[in-house]
């Protein structure tokens, strides 16, 4: 295979990885209150954990 | 619930406000709008008896409809993983530089990218989501939602290699998200024209939830995967009003 710049590398992104749990998460959560109540706080930490991992 | 709410939204903002992620703060209270339109709508369900007792039914089919369904697409999604675990593996890096180096529509990868995922809890998501949608959207026949899923996720795969032509970006959008965003919206548009077949609300009850999540919180993170999220919705609802299943 042709190796490829860091800079190419980073061109090029694929499908996410916590944010598409944290998408799932909020979009079943918001079928009751009850699991509104479970799956907010759940999505908002897998959010956070996206965010602080890109810095 | 209320209550909660607001505590979400409040706490949401401060912490995210605290982050400097302001953007993404905003997106929180987006979010936390949804939740409360979520709420009244299902409390005017709930108020209606006639329309709460079917939704209380179409819900009971569709927990049959889970070992029906769920399982034949249980073993599709094992299928395709097992296969991409066996020859290019879910490393990042590999998928990138395999993406980076395929520039043309002769290239199968480009074709086989809504059966590839990034890491084993991107598939995870991606299967559980593709299976809730086929259940809940169990009056369809299964062909044609998986025919529109197809349609919507090959849609984004000829739009992102056309993208990275135009543009001389790698860019590359690897995942089933795509296609099932196209399933809600071809299976939105569906309920909508068989208001009979669906207890009411059922649509807009969807979308919100597809909204919410596959767009909002996809904004808050990466905007390109809520823009991809957006053009299978929009070719899934396409291709629902060019193509209609018999009642």
């Amino acid at each position: 295979m042709q190796a490829l710049t860091q800079a190419e590398l980073n061109e090029v992104s694929g499908g996410m990885e916590l944010v598409d749990a944290a998408a799932m998460i909020t979009s079943l959560s918001l079928y009751s209150p009850v699991t509104m109540a479970f799956g907010l706080p759940i999505a908002g930490a897998l959010i956070t954990l996206d965010l602080m991992s890109e810095n | 619930m209320r209550w909660l709410i607001r505590c979400y939204a409040l706490l949401g903002l401060l912490w995210f406000g605290y982050l400097g992620e302001w953007r993404v703060a905003a997106l929180w209270l987006v979010l936390m709008l949804l939740a409360r339109l979520s709420l009244q709508m299902r409390r005017a369900l709930q108020s209606s008896r006639s329309a709460w007792r079917a939704w209380r039914e179409y819900a009971r089919q569709s927990l049959d409809h889970l070992v029906v369904t769920g399982w034949k697409v249980v073993v599709f999604f094992v299928g395709a993983g097992l296969i991409q675990a066996a020859t290019i593996g879910f490393d990042h890096e590999t998928l990138q530089g395999l993406y980076a180096q395929s520039k043309s529509f002769s290239d199968l990868i480009w074709w086989l990218s809504p059966l590839a995922h990034s890491s084993l809890l991107h598939w995870l998501g991606n299967t559980v989501v593709a299976m809730l949608v086929l259940v809940a959207f169990h009056r369809i026949r299964c062909q044609w939602m998986i025919a529109w899923g197809i349609g919507a996720a090959l849609s984004v795969s000829l739009f992102s290699l056309a993208f990275s032509w135009l543009t001389e970006m790698e860019y590359a959008v690897i995942g089933s998200s795509a296609g099932i965003a196209g399933m809600i919206g071809a299976g939105g548009l569906w309920a909508l024209r068989r208001p009979v077949t669906y207890p009411p609300g059922f649509h807009h009850v969807l979308n919100i939830q597809f909204f919410a999540g596959f767009v909002v919180l996809s904004l808050m993170v990466e905007p390109k995967s809520a823009l991809v999220h957006i053009i299978g919705w929009l070719t899934g609802l396409g291709l629902a009003m060019v193509c209609q299943p018999k009642p």
